[in-house]
């Protein structure tokens, strides 16, 4: 192999280590504070869901759980399908709402379904808008906007 | 000493190239380059001292930075002891000039000594690029920030003169020895290649030990005070434990009084130590060989008669002939063994080093896609760009090219058979580096297999291709006529083509990467896609060179 070739492909070489180091790397957000606007509403042709009863027929909720904070990781939980605001509880759930494609329209957030519960990994504090899309063709869509707020003083 | 002063100019012409001071332009290019690359050498020297000293990165405090100079002065003089010893050994008793110098009317004792004199000039020159330069840097360093005194500056020169001949006289008595086993290794095949096994074997343990240390996920930030503790203790030991090396530090820039080294009169008698050593040295290198060097200089060039054993000749099948021709081409032409073996060792290092970095950061998910199309990328550049050579297999014939036309053969079966052994070493190559990632990644096994039969695919199509290039375009005059050639046309085109291949199938591995969440199969159907598009290629490639080969050896010929 030729001087110049092996000079490019080392040069190449180390483009791959940088550019991973500096597009890919997941950065982290110390001490988040972690709140989940309110869902705007999963319609289908017959029912309206929303958390606010008075505007729907059925009531669903969004119960969110603040996984390990050093992980940036927060769990989604939906339920649906009861008309009372208090009957709304995870574990009253008898079948999980499951979503097969998510759209984010925000970058800097994952989504990913495991256990009955779609876990939002973040990467910098904001406000990130996922909107869950429905395998059923009658649901329509679920969008939920998480804003994630961190210490200042600690943001690495 | 007339003689002397001849014999070392003698050989000085050759060991150095002194036409670049004829021209007085040329001349003053020559000392700025040198004297630019010494003041870069020497900041960049600086620049690592005072950085590794500043609070936020703390490696350790300008008062114990001598400790990292004996360190870098210990791992150069020990390499340069190394690469001393094996030159002086080739220099003084299987040099080309020793036919010529053993003819001159000289004692064999002036011979060494000019010998010597003449490898201690170009150690002193090959020292102004490295040692020199950083030595100088670091002792800027250590004067500017109140170490040691300013006065070193002036007074390192005398010392270093002497630290640097350590290696050349070391080197002068541990070649005798080194000439012996040198002499009986060479005398036996099957020890050099036991030896070149074992020093081969024992380098790729030694690089795969070292990868394997570097630890998963590290964060250097919040890890960074273990790290710096790790490093001064070491640091720390280095002083206790390299006695001589901190002699030899404590000659350039003083005694330790305290935490900063003073200039006193101890520098001097520590110099005249160093001084003595080499002379000391030097001499038990020129007593020992005195008896020896006429002899081993004569013996190692007498033309002896070389009995070989005449092999019967036998008669082997059409297919299988060609199949031992190629195989005894591929090995004993040097220039193709070295690049299997170069190629085929270093592409599964390069790839176990680049997922050892990627595994130690934290990465997300555009992270991890970058991951996998970039270890695609390496793994298919080096493998394919390899494959320049293959577009010479042919053109090397030279002019015994047209025997190809007259075998009584299929044409197609020896054209295929002379890329054949390059296909099979490249095989456990490319399945230990898809192997190696894939394991880092995390995919399950068969995928990974999946992925290596792809990247395989692509491999021996582009193997092809360059072979092709070779026979449609052929370059037999310049091998015929000269044995190389300096500019080879199919060889550009086919490194050309093998940066394009690899690059697109880098960016089609990122397409189907990053969609592996749509797959209801996940990694496999990725390999399956993977495979598909090099599928293709190769069964694109391998048709178009049937077609040609029947083409130029056939229908042209009606």
């Amino acid at each position: 192999m030729k001087k110049s070739v092996i000079i490019t492909i080392s040069i190449i070489y180390i483009a791959a280590i940088l550019v991973v180091g500096f597009m890919g790397i997941a950065l982290r957000v110390s001490n988040p504070e972690v709140y989940i606007n309110q869902i705007i509403l999963v319609k289908d042709e017959n029912h309206v869901w929303s958390t606010n009863k008075n505007n729907a027929d059925y009531y669903t909720a969004v119960n969110f759980d603040k996984d390990n904070p050093n992980a940036n990781v927060v769990a989604l939980k939906f339920t649906y399908g009861f008309e009372n605001p208090e009957d709304a509880k995870p574990e009253h759930s008898s079948k999980p709402l499951i979503y097969s494609k998510f759209n984010v329209e925000r970058d800097g957030v994952e989504v990913q379904y495991a256990g009955g519960a779609y876990l939002v990994k973040y990467y910098r504090p904001g406000e990130y808008k996922i909107i869950f899309t429905a395998n059923d063709a009658k649901k329509k869509s679920i969008t939920v906007v998480i804003n994630v707020m961190p210490d200042v003083s600690d943001i690495i | 000493m007339n003689q002397i002063k001849t014999l070392v100019l003698l050989q000085l012409k050759d060991k150095i190239d002194f036409s670049s001071l004829i021209d007085k332009k040329t001349r003053i290019r020559t000392v700025i380059f040198a004297i630019l690359k010494f003041l870069i050498i020497t900041a960049v020297s600086f620049l690592i001292m005072f950085f590794s000293c500043i609070e936020i990165i703390n490696i350790f405090t300008p008062f114990e930075s001598p400790r990292a100079l004996i360190l870098v002065m210990s791992f150069l003089l020990i390499l340069s002891i190394i690469s001393c010893t094996y030159d002086l050994m080739k220099n003084l008793y299987f040099a080309e000039d020793n036919r010529v110098l053993i003819t001159l009317p000289v004692n064999s004792n002036l011979i060494f000594i000019s010998k010597i004199i003449v490898f201690e000039i170009y150690e002193l020159k090959k020292s102004f690029s490295f040692l020199i330069p950083i030595t100088f840097g670091c002792l800027l360093f250590l004067a500017l920030r109140g170490v040691a005194s300013f006065a070193i500056l002036i007074w390192c020169w005398l010392p270093m003169l002497f630290i640097i001949t350590i290696p050349v006289v070391v080197g002068a008595v541990l070649s005798i020895p080194l000439m012996y086993i040198y002499r009986f290794v060479k005398k036996y095949t099957v020890l050099q290649l036991i030896l070149f096994a074992a020093l081969l074997g024992g380098g790729i343990a030694g690089i795969v030990y070292l990868i394997n240390l570097i630890p998963e996920n590290i964060n250097l930030m919040s890890q960074w005070a273990p790290i710096s503790d790790f490093i001064g203790e070491f640091l720390l030991s280095v002083e206790t434990k390299m006695v001589p090396f901190r002699f030899l530090i404590e000659a350039l820039i003083g005694e330790k009084s305290g935490v900063s080294y003073h200039f006193t009169w101890w520098i001097l008698l520590k110099t005249l130590v160093i001084i003595a050593f080499d002379v000391v040295v030097l001499l038990i290198g020129y007593f020992t060989s005195r008896p020896l060097f006429f002899k081993m200089m004569a013996k190692n060039f007498e033309l002896n008669k070389n009995e070989k054993k005449s092999l019967k000749n036998r008669r082997l099948s059409k297919h299988w002939t060609f199949i031992n021709k190629e195989f005894k081409i591929n090995i004993r032409t040097i220039e193709i063994s070295v690049n299997y073996l170069i190629v085929y060792i270093v592409v599964p290092l390069m790839i176990l080093l680049l997922n050892a970095l990627y595994k130690a950061m934290d990465t997300r998910e555009l992270g991890n896609w970058l991951i996998y199309t970039f270890n695609m990328l390496i793994i298919c550049l080096p493998m394919l760009a390899s494959n320049a050579l293959v577009a010479t297999y042919y053109s090397r014939e030279g002019r015994a090219a047209y025997l190809k036309k007259v075998k009584p053969i299929y044409a197609l079966y020896p054209l295929f058979v002379k890329i054949l052994f390059n296909m099979l070493f490249s095989i456990p190559s490319v399945f230990a580096s898809c192997y190696i990632f894939g394991n880092s990644a995390e995919i399950n096994p068969f995928a990974t297999l999946l992925i290596a039969i792809a990247v395989l695919l692509l491999h021996f199509g582009h193997m092809i291709w360059s072979a092709m290039l070779d026979i449609m375009n052929p370059q037999n005059e310049q091998y015929a006529t000269t044995g190389i050639t300096v500019d080879n046309p199919n060889e550009n085109f086919s490194t050309i083509l093998a940066f394009i291949i690899s690059i697109l199938f880098a960016v089609i591995s990122y397409k189907i990467f990053s969609e592996v969440n749509l797959y209801h199969w996940g990694m496999f159907a990725v390999g399956i896609r993977l495979m598909i598009v090099s599928g293709i290629f190769f069964g694109g490639i391998l048709m178009l060179f049937i077609k040609r080969i029947k083409a130029y050896y056939y229908e042209i010929q009606g």
